[in-house]
């Protein structure tokens, strides 16, 4: 591989990156209010009992927030192979 | 069977009366967690009202207090407001504001008459029409102020009226099903407990 062909994969890679960044990280705190009151809500119309709500709250914002990630994964691997 | 155990269901162990069902759902509607509290549920209530309602205010906040309105005018269907409106009572000035607003659109021109002065400062008052696409009108100014936060306030405010069509449902109809996965990991993190416990 010569070292032109190289650069280009990083600058790709680099441009690629910056897309899928685009916006300011910050923006990513929007998303703690919302999972806690989804998991919540979610948790305390499956049960009444406090401690399985709260179990089950935890469950489900590992669960959405597991799915998100690999979401995020996908996309910036297809962002760095185009 | 009596009125009392026909509204009575046992869940997690635990005996719950639903009281007057219908009333239940209702209030649980006008108010997130009013339903609940009606039933003598209090933390699911506090749980409820708290998350809820937290939701739909910030997200009002974040969009500049613009982005719950009613219209469904062409260029202007604003379908976002039947979700915010599952929040129940605090989505109603919108609806105030949506129906004076249509006495006071021409109804050949499209356009909002010169008089038309909107109630409480324009509180929750849908944009001056016409509202056309591309153009420079009202909610594209609405837009330009809040950036993104009109978007974010609009979702927000939508999830938080979905979140409470799931409590209008507990509170009618009690706790839904867990899906069987679900139930199984918290039979055996119940069974765990339980054998501590002995």
């Amino acid at each position: 591989m010569t070292l032109s062909a190289l650069k280009s994969i990083i600058h790709h890679r680099d441009q690629a990156g910056q897309n899928m960044l685009s916006i300011s990280p910050t923006y990513m705190l929007y998303y703690l209010p919302l999972i806690v009151t989804v998991a919540l809500v979610f948790g305390a119309t499956r049960h009444e009992n406090t401690t399985l709500v709260l179990n089950h709250a935890w469950q489900t914002a590992k669960w959405i927030t597991g799915f998100m990630g690999v979401i995020f994964v996908v996309l910036y691997i297809i962002g760095l192979l185009t | 069977m009596t009125p009392e155990e026909k509204n009575t269901i046992s869940v997690d162990g635990e005996l719950v009366d639903l009281r007057n069902r219908t009333l239940a759902a209702l209030l649980a509607w006008l108010l997130p967690g009013a339903g609940h509290f009606y039933q003598g549920r209090m933390t699911k209530a506090a749980i409820f009202f708290i998350c809820i309602m937290s939701t739909w205010i910030f997200g009002f906040a974040v969009g500049g207090s613009h982005v719950v309105y009613s219209s469904w005018e062409p260029g202007d269907k604003r379908w976002h407001y039947y979700l915010q409106a599952g929040a129940g009572v605090i989505s109603f000035p919108a609806y105030i504001q949506g129906r004076r607003m249509n006495d006071a659109t021409d109804s050949f021109t499209g356009y909002t008459k010169s008089n038309y002065e909107p109630l409480w400062n324009g509180f929750m008052a849908p944009p001056v029409r016409p509202v056309i696409e591309s153009e420079a009108d009202q909610v594209a100014a609405w837009y330009a102020q809040r950036g993104a936060g009109y978007e974010m306030g609009t979702w927000y405010t939508v999830i938080a009226g979905l979140l409470n069509i799931l409590v209008i449902y507990d509170a009618y109809g009690g706790p839904l099903s867990v899906p069987i996965s679900g139930r199984k990991k918290e039979e055996s993190v119940t069974e765990d407990s339980e054998q501590t416990s002995e």
